[in-house]
C-alpha cells in the first residue's frame, strides 16, 4: 500500500522537477534543430532544396532570385540543409517563438549584393 | 431480466489519449458486445508514396506514429535497403538500434503513465513521465528533435553519436535505471495497480496466437514471438531473450512491458560497448529496383509490417504499413465483452493502443 | 524478405486458407493493390519468424471473405473494403463503412477504378 511513500518523501524535500517556462528556460541542445534560416547573399537559387523537401515548403524562383519558404509546413527535418550546395541554410537551435498568425518568410536577392527582406 | 443500453466511448474521453470510438453495448454495468469505428487521424499517409520520391518517404512514414517513429523511418529504410541490395555500415546498424531502443524505453513509459492515468493513480504518472524526460533529452541531444527524431536515411542513418555522448549515455540510463527501480516495485506490488489489473482482461495463449496478436500482447499471453530474434540490425550482435509472460491478463502485459524497459537499457549498454568505429551511412545511386518487399520489425507495440512494391522509378507503386495496434484491435474486441465498464479504459490502454498508426 | 506471392483461384482461395490456418499459421495481414483494371489481394501468413504469400486477383465483386477462419480478417476487411471499394462475401461483422470512414468521407479513397458507389449516409446528411 505504501510503495510510494519513498518517492513521496524524496520529492518532499526536493526542488521543482519542472521549471517556470517563460521566466527560466533550458539551454537548447548544441544539435537542436529550432528554425531554419537562409544566409541569402550565398544562395545560389539552384532549388535543390524545394527538391529535396519532403513537406514542398520552399519555393525557389531562379528567375527573379526570390527564396520562399513557409515554416508552418516545414517539417524540420534538415534535409535540406544536408543537400544544399552552398551551405547557406542552418537550423538554428533556438525555436520560433508561437504566434496565431501563419506567414510565409520571402526573401530575395538583388544583383549587387542589396538585401531586401520582407 | 435488465435492459440493453448502448454507451459510446469516445473518441474524446478523458482517459484515452487516442481518438478510438467504441460503441459498448452494456446490461447493467457489464460490457456485452464491442464495436469500433477510427478514421478519425486518417492522413492518407499510404497515398502520398505514390506522390513522393522514395527518399522523401522516409520522414513522411516516420509521422505514422509520434511514439515508434524511428522504428517506422528505420523498418521503411530497411525494406527499401533489401529491395536495392545496399549494404548497411555496421555502426549505423548499431546506432539504429540504439535509437529504437531509446524509442522503446520512452514508448513504454508513456504507456505506463497512461495506463496509471486510466485508473486514477495520478502519482505513478507524473513519476514515470518525469522519468521518460531523460530519454526524450537523450534524444533531443543526439538527434536534435524530441520524438521524431528523423535519423534513418536509406543507406544508413544521419547523426552519430560522439564517445563524449556514449559515456552521458550511460551515466544517464544509470540513473533511469535507479528511478525506474523504485516504480517496478510500485508496478509490481502495489494494492491499487493489482486491484485493477490482475484477472483483468485475459487473452489465453490460443486466442492470441489465433487473433495475431503480437508484441506485449502476445508475450503477455505467452506466445514467444519477438522479431529482435531474427537479427535485423544490430540485434544479431546482441545477447538477450525475449520476454515472455504467462498468465495473459493486464497484469501480465505490465510486467512484460515493465521487464521490457530494463531489458532496453541492458541493449543500449552492450550496443554502446560494442559499438564499432566507421562510415554511418553509404551513398545511395538510383531508383528501387522493380519488386514487391516485405520487411517487419518489433516496435514497442509489437510487430510491424512494411510491403512496398517498386516500379522501377522514384515513386513507390505501393505502400502499405500493417501496425502493431491493427493488429491487436482483434484481441482488444475480444477481451471487451464481458468485462465490467469501469474496465474498459484500462482494457483499451492494455493494448497500448496507437490509433494514428491504425489509420495513417 | 523479397515477396514471392503464390498466385490462387478465387474458388480455392478459402480453402487454401484453412490449409494455413490448420497447419497452425497466423494471420498477418491482406494487402490491397491496384491493378490496372483489377485488384490483387495479397494474404500474408506467418509460422514461427517466417511469412508465406498468396494472392487473388479480382475485379472487385464478390471476393470470398476469410473472417470465418480467421476471425482477425475482419478488421482489414473492412478497412479494404471502405479504402478500395472492394466487396466481400461473408464478412463476420461488417462495419457498414464506418470502419475507417465517416459518413462524409469520400467513398473508397485508394482505389483506382470505383466498383461501388455506397449509399450516402443512409441517414439524414
Ligand atoms: S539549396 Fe541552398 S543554394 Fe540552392 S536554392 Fe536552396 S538555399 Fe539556395
Ligand atoms: S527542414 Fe525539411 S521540411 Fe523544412 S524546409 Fe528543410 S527540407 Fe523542408
Amino acid at each position: 500500500m505504501l510503495d510510494m511513500l519513498k518517492s513521496v518523501f524524496s520529492n518532499l524535500s526536493r526542488k521543482p522537477v519542472t521549471r517556470m517556462y517563460p521566466f527560466e528556460e533550458r539551454k537548447p541542445f548544441d544539435i537542436n534543430r529550432g528554425h531554419l534560416e537562409n544566409n541569402i547573399d550565398e544562395c545560389i537559387f539552384c532549388g535543390m532544396c524545394q527538391r529535396v523537401c519532403p513537406s514542398n515548403c520552399i519555393k525557389v524562383d531562379r528567375k527573379t532570385s526570390v527564396w520562399e519558404y513557409d515554416p508552418f509546413e516545414c517539417v524540420l527535418c534538415g534535409v535540406c540543409v544536408e543537400k544544399c550546395p552552398k551551405k547557406c541554410l542552418k537550423l538554428d537551435v533556438h525555436y520560433r517563438s508561437c504566434t496565431d498568425k501563419k506567414y510565409n518568410i520571402h526573401l530575395e536577392k538583388h544583383d549587387d549584393s542589396e538585401k531586401a527582406g520582407a | 431480466m435488465s435492459d440493453k443500453s448502448t454507451i459510446p466511448f469516445g473518441p474524446q474521453h478523458p482517459v484515452l489519449p487516442e481518438p478510438i470510438h467504441l460503441k459498448l453495448v452494456v446490461e447493467d454495468e457489464k460490457v456485452v458486445e464491442a464495436y469500433p469505428a477510427f478514421g478519425f487521424v486518417h492522413r492518407g499517409l499510404e497515398t502520398l508514396a505514390q506522390k513522393k520520391d522514395f527518399n522523401q518517404m522516409v520522414y513522411v512514414v516516420e509521422r505514422v506514429c509520434g511514439i515508434c517513429s524511428c522504428m517506422h523511418g528505420q523498418d521503411y529504410c530497411e525494406a527499401i535497403e533489401e529491395l536495392m541490395g545496399i549494404e548497411v555500415p555496421v555502426r549505423a546498424e548499431y546506432l539504429r538500434t540504439i535509437w529504437a531502443e531509446l524509442h522503446r524505453i520512452h514508448s513504454h513509459l508513456l504507456w505506463l503513465g497512461l495506463f496509471a492515468d486510466a485508473f486514477g493513480f495520478e502519482n505513478l504518472f507524473m513519476q514515470t513521465w518525469k522519468i521518460r524526460e531523460k530519454i526524450m533529452d537523450i534524444l533531443e541531444a543526439t538527434s536534435g528533435n524530441r520524438v521524431i527524431i528523423s535519423v534513418n536515411i536509406v543507406g544508413g542513418v544521419r547523426k552519430d553519436i560522439n564517445s563524449e555522448q556514449a559515456k552521458w549515455i550511460l551515466k544517464e540510463l544509470d540513473e533511469v535505471e535507479r528511478q525506474l527501480k523504485d516504480i517496478n516495485d510500485v508496478v509490481m506490488n502495489n494494492y491499487t495497480v493489482k486491484q485493477r489489473t490482475v484477472g483483468i482482461g485475459v487473452l489465453t495463449k490460443e486466442e492470441a496466437y489465433e487473433l495475431g496478436a503480437t508484441g506485449p500482447m502476445a508475450k503477455g499471453s505467452g506466445v514467444d514471438l519477438d522479431l529482435r530474434t531474427t537479427g535485423y540490425a544490430a540485434y544479431k550482435y546482441l545477447d538477450f531473450e525475449p520476454i515472455v509472460e504467462k498468465a495473459g491478463d493486464s497484469y501480465a502485459r505490465n510486467l512484460v512491458r515493465m521487464r521490457e524497459i530494463f531489458q532496453s537499457i541492458d541493449l543500449i549498454r552492450q550496443a554502446l560497448g560494442k559499438i564499432p568505429d566507421g562510415e554511418i551511412n553509404v551513398p545511395v545511386k538510383g531508383n528501387p529496383p522493380a519488386g514487391e518487399v516485405i520487411s517487419r520489425l518489433e516496435q514497442s507495440r509489437g510487430e510491424v509490417v512494411y510491403y512496398i512494391k517498386s516500379n522501377g522509378t522514384k515513386f513507390l507503386d505501393r505502400l502499405r504499413i500493417r501496425t502493431p495496434t491493427f493488429a491487436n484491435i482483434p484481441a482488444l474486441l475480444k477481451i471487451l465483452p464481458g468485462s465490467q465498464l469501469q474496465d474498459v479504459p484500462v482494457l483499451i490502454l492494455t493494448i497500448d493502443p496507437c490509433i494514428s498508426c491504425t489509420e495513417r | 524478405m523479397i515477396v514471392n506471392s503464390r498466385e490462387v483461384e478465387i474458388g480455392n482461395l478459402k480453402s487454401e486458407v484453412k490449409k494455413y490456418h490448420d497447419g497452425g499459421y497466423r494471420f498477418v495481414t491482406e494487402t490491397c493493390l491496384n491493378l490496372e483494371d483489377k485488384f490483387k489481394i495479397i494474404y500474408t501468413f506467418a509460422i514461427g519468424y517466417d511469412l508465406e504469400n498468396i494472392h487473388i486477383i479480382t475485379d472487385g465483386k464478390n471476393v470470398p471473405s476469410v473472417s470465418d477462419i480467421y476471425s482477425c480478417a475482419l478488421a482489414v476487411e473492412n478497412e479494404i473494403k471502405e479504402l478500395f471499394g472492394i466487396e466481400f462475401d461473408g464478412l463476420a461483422v461488417d462495419f457498414g463503412g464506418n470502419f475507417m470512414l465517416g459518413e462524409s468521407s469520400p467513398i473508397s479513397p485508394q482505389a483506382d477504378i470505383e466498383i461501388i458507389r455506397r449509399e450516402k449516409g443512409g441517414k439524414n446528411e
